[in-house]
C-alpha cells in the first residue's frame, strides 16, 4: 500500500506553489533572471533555455540560495524575505543543484539521512524516509557504499533522494538526468511523474524529449525572462518544418526561442 | 470487489471459526471482507455477539505487543560517532582546524626561538579561530554548501554550533601552549571570545567569511604588524584592555542575539 505523506494530508493555503511577479536575481554582477513573472500549480514543469538564458539562477533563486534583486517572489504561499518565512519554505522545498557537491567519506545512507536531519525531519522518521528514498531511485543495493565509490550516474540518483527524502511539496531539479544512462532516465521519468501527482516539480533541462516524456508543462527562457509557457503538445505544434531539430518539441522548442528573438 | 455480499450465516460461521466451512468458502469471505467495509461493520456486530471477549480484540493485541516491547531488547541507537559528525561538526571544519593549529604550533616554535620578544601566541590567539569558523560557512570549502544554504537548519544555531566546535578544539590547544610558554590566559581569552563573537555579528550582513577575513586584517594591520616594530606588548592586548574587550564580547553577543532571525541566508 502506497504510503501518505504529510503534503498530501496538510491543508494547502495558497494557490500557487510558485508565483513570481517581475522577479530579478543576480548572478554576480549580472541580472540573471530579468523581469520573470511565472506561476507555478502541482504536476511537473519543464524549464527549457539556452546557456545563460538564467535557468539555474532563477532555479537557485528558487531554492532560497540566491536573494531576489527586485519583484516579488511567493513559495508555498509565503514570501522569501524574512527568515521564519523561509525556514518554513525550506522544510517542504527538495533542491538538486546543477553542481551536486557531497561529503565523498559520507555512505549513501549517512548522507540521505544527514540531508533529512538540515530538513528538519523528526528524528523518528529520518531512518525510515531515508531507506523509502534510496529505494526509490533504485540504490538499495548500494546503500552502505561511500559516495566516492559511485559512478556519476549513482551520485546523480542520490542527489534525486536527497532532494524528495522528506516527501517535499516542491522540488527543485537543475539538470538531473546528466550523467543518466537511457534505462535510468526512463526510470526517473516514471519517479517523476510519480512526485508530480502531488507536488510542484520544476526541472531544469537542456534535453527537450525529458520535458516531452515526463512534464505536464514547459517553460522556455531566454535572456533572464519567460518567453514561452504551454503543454509539450502545444511546444510540438508550434514547431514548423524549417526549425530546426530532430523532433516536434525540439522544432517547437526552437519555434518558440526564435519567436523570442533568437538563442539569447 | 466483488458485489455479491456473503451471507449472514456464513459470515457468523466465518467469524466463529466454524470448522463446517470449507477452504474455498472461508478464502472467499476473506477477500471479500478485505474490501468490503459494510461487511467488516456486520462482523464487529456478529463478534460483539459471538464472543464479547472477541470486540476488545484491537486493544489486547496492542497491549500484548506494548508488553513484548517492554521485555525486548531497546532499540540500537544511532553510532555515536556518525551522530557527532552529523549534528556539530562540519565537514569542512577539519583542514581548517587543522591549519589553525599548525599556525599555532609555529606561533609556539618562534617563541622558544626569540623568548624576548612579545609572543607570537599572544599576537596571534585573538583571531586563531576566526580561520575555521571563515572556513565552515565558505562555499568554496563545503562542497554540500549548496544544498546546506537551502535548508532550514541553516541558521544562527548551526553557525553558533560549528563556532562552538571549533573553540572546543583551538581553546584548550591555545591552555596548552600558554601553560607551555608562561603565558597568562587571561591575556588572550577575552580578546578570542571578542573578536569571534565580533564575526559572528558581522556575518550577519557581510557573510561569515567576509566578516572574518575583514577582522584577520584589521588586526594584522593594526596590530600584528607593528608589533614587529616595537618589543612592548601592544595596548589591545595589556591587561587594562580587559574591560574593553569584556565590553564588546557583550556588544557582539547581544548584537547576535537582536538580529538572530537575520542569519537564514549565509
Amino acid at each position: 500500500m502506497r504510503s501518505v505523506s504529510a503534503a498530501e494530508t496538510a491543508p494547502t493555503q495558497y494557490a500557487w506553489p510558485v508565483e513570481a511577479e517581475d522577479l530579478k536575481v543576480r548572478a554576480g554582477r549580472t541580472m540573471a533572471v530579468d523581469g520573470l513573472d511565472l506561476r507555478l500549480s502541482t504536476g511537473v514543469h519543464g524549464l527549457l533555455g539556452p546557456n545563460g538564458a538564467g535557468k539555474t539562477t532563477l532555479i537557485r533563486a528558487l531554492a532560497t540560495v540566491l536573494p531576489p534583486a527586485g519583484g516579488q517572489l511567493q513559495l508555498l504561499g509565503r514570501g522569501t524575505a524574512k527568515g521564519s518565512d523561509l525556514r518554513e519554505i525550506r522544510r517542504e522545498l527538495g533542491y538538486l543543484p546543477q553542481h551536486f557537491g557531497f561529503y565523498p567519506r559520507f555512505t549513501v545512507r549517512e548522507f540521505i539521512e544527514y540531508m533529512a536531519w538540515l530538513k528538519e525531519m523528526p528524528d523518528r522518521q529520518v531512518t525510515a524516509a531515508g531507506q523509502r528514498a534510496i529505494d526509490r531511485v533504485a540504490l538499495s543495493s548500494h546503500a552502505d557504499k561511500k559516495l566516492k565509490a559511485l559512478s556519476g550516474g549513482m551520485l546523480r540518483r542520490v542527489g534525486i533522494a536527497q532532494a524528495i527524502v522528506h516527501d517535499p511539496r516542491l522540488v527543485l531539479l537543475d539538470e538531473p538526468t546528466v550523467g543518466l544512462d537511457p534505462a535510468q532516465r526512463v526510470g526517473f521519468r516514471d519517479l517523476l511523474r510519480e512526485i508530480g501527482g502531488d507536488t510542484c516539480v520544476l526541472v531544469s533541462t537542456h534535453l527537450v524529449e525529458d520535458v516531452s516524456a515526463a512534464c505536464s508543462n514547459v517553460i522556455v527562457m531566454a535572456s533572464g525572462r519567460q518567453v514561452w509557457q504551454g503543454t509539450p503538445a502545444q511546444l510540438s505544434a508550434l514547431g514548423g518544418p524549417d526549425d530546426p531539430g530532430d523532433s516536434p518539441t525540439e522544432r517547437g522548442y526552437s519555434a518558440a526561442l526564435g519567436q523570442a528573438g533568437g538563442w539569447g | 470487489m466483488s458485489t455479491q455480499h456473503p451471507e449472514v450465516l456464513a459470515l457468523e460461521l466465518y467469524t466463529a471459526g466454524d470448522p463446517g466451512l470449507d477452504d474455498a468458502e472461508v478464502w472467499s469471505i476473506e477477500a471479500h471482507l478485505e474490501t468490503c467495509e459494510q461487511c467488516r461493520q456486520q462482523q464487529t456486530g456478529i463478534l460483539a455477539r459471538v464472543d464479547p471477549s472477541g470486540a476488545d480484540l484491537l486493544a489486547r493485541v496492542a497491549d500484548g505487543l506494548d508488553l513484548q516491547i517492554a521485555a525486548g531488547p531497546p532499540p540500537a541507537p544511532a553510532p555515536a560517532r556518525f551522530a557527532v559528525r552529523q549534528r556539530w561538526a562540519a565537514w569542512s571544519l577539519a583542514p581548517w582546524t587543522g591549519m589553525a593549529l599548525g599556525v599555532l604550533a609555529a606561533a609556539w616554535l618562534l617563541s622558544r626561538v626569540s623568548p624576548g620578544e612579545t609572543s607570537m601566541v599572544l599576537l596571534l590567539a585573538p583571531v586563531l579561530p576566526l580561520l575555521p569558523v571563515a572556513g565552515s560557512w565558505s562555499r568554496y570549502a563545503d562542497p554540500a554548501w549548496e544544498l546546506l544554504a537551502g535548508s532550514p537548519r541553516v541558521g544562527l544555531w548551526m553557525l553558533l554550533r560549528r563556532t562552538l566546535a571549533v573553540l572546543l578544539v583551538i581553546i584548550p590547544a591555545l591552555l596548552l601552549v600558554s601553560f607551555m610558554i608562561g603565558l597568562a590566559p587571561a591575556l588572550w581569552l577575552l580578546p578570542c571570545l571578542g573578536l569571534t563573537l565580533s564575526t559572528l555579528a558581522l556575518s550577519e550582513k557581510l557573510g561569515v567569511t567576509n566578516a572574518a577575513v575583514g577582522i584577520w586584517a584589521l588586526w594584522t594591520v593594526g596590530v600584528l604588524l607593528p608589533s614587529f616594530w616595537s618589543a612592548d606588548v601592544p595596548p589591545v592586548l595589556s591587561s587594562s584592555a580587559t574591560p574593553v574587550w569584556g565590553a564588546l564580547c557583550l556588544i557582539a553577543a547581544a548584537v547576535v542575539a537582536i538580529r538572530a532571525r537575520g542569519y537564514a541566508r549565509l
